[in-house]
């Protein structure tokens, strides 16, 4: 797995490429953590390449979510592919996190403040 | 080793292929070589075979961090075809009886804060695959894992 991060002044992308499993999931929550504490405000995970995301990985995401929270970080996450998206369904975080389809709408929303 | 033995006696099908590993978990990556080299060799799909990955993960991190706790443990993988119309996996262990199945689903509604993670791997498994059985056989958790041929 890896994580391509762009970054500009307040939105850093962070493109995740293959499977967030057992094994990758601690750097991934590594590597998004450190920029959620990097100043930025809105951080857009892009999960167009990232084949699957273990039940370890969606622990990484609770980390995550409720770091974003508390840093009042604005946390996206955008372009799941079909398993992925099911993944997020099945596990009930489609309804706790905020999950869009385009990387578009994932820049240009403002999510009304809500962080997660 | 006698239930090892016994399980090598079958091999009805025209595609087998056998994997013992040690419950580690840094033995995942190996695992998932050999299921997708496996998955490859019998022409199924991608999309499906990525779902097979995550199934197989899930079962193996429960062996190793449920099953034998942490300690150290045989686990045995085996592949084959029925037919082309389904790939099957069975896993074996030699870890407490338990049958992973009978769990019960998670309460997925919970808010944030309220939020437990324990189950979502066996809820994971449930979701992706086609069919799920377990069975006690001699004295090993025999788990199968069945996915159909995309069509």
């Amino acid at each position: 797995m890896e994580v391509i991060l762009s970054v500009d002044e307040r939105t850093a992308i962070a493109a995740i490429v293959g499977r967030v499993d057992t094994i990758a999931a601690n750097d991934f929550e590594q590597k998004i953590e450190k920029t959620i504490s990097s100043g930025v405000k809105k951080i857009i995970i892009d999960m167009e390449k990232m084949a699957y995301i273990s039940s370890a990985g969606l622990r990484s995401v609770l980390i995550l979510c409720k770091k974003a929270q508390a840093s009042d970080v604005v946390l996206v996450w955008c372009c799941m592919n079909s398993i992925v998206r099911k993944i997020f369904d099945v596990s009930g975080f489609s309804k706790l996190v905020n999950v869009v389809g385009s990387l578009d709408e994932a820049k240009e929303r403002d999510f009304d403040g809500k962080t997660i | 080793m006698k239930q090892k033995n016994e399980i090598l006696m079958e091999k009805p099908f025209d595609h087998y292929s056998v994997l013992e590993t040690s419950s580690e978990i840094t033995k995942l990556g190996e695992i998932k070589s050999w299921a997708e080299k496996c998955w490859r060799e019998l022409g199924f799909g991608t999309e499906k075979m990525e779902k097979m990955l995550l199934c197989v993960e899930e079962v193996f991190a429960n062996i190793c961090f449920h099953g034998y706790k942490g300690e150290p443990g045989l686990v045995r993988f085996e592949c084959f075809n029925d037919n082309k119309r389904a790939i099957v996996f069975k896993i074996y262990d030699w870890a407490a009886a338990f049958d992973i199945t009978s769990l019960s689903r998670p309460d997925t509604d919970q808010p944030l804060a309220d939020r437990q993670i324990g189950g979502l791997g066996v809820l994971l498994i449930k979701e992706m695959v086609d069919e799920i059985n377990w069975i006690l056989k001699d004295g090993a958790n025999m788990l199968s894992l069945i996915f159909y041929a995309d069509i």
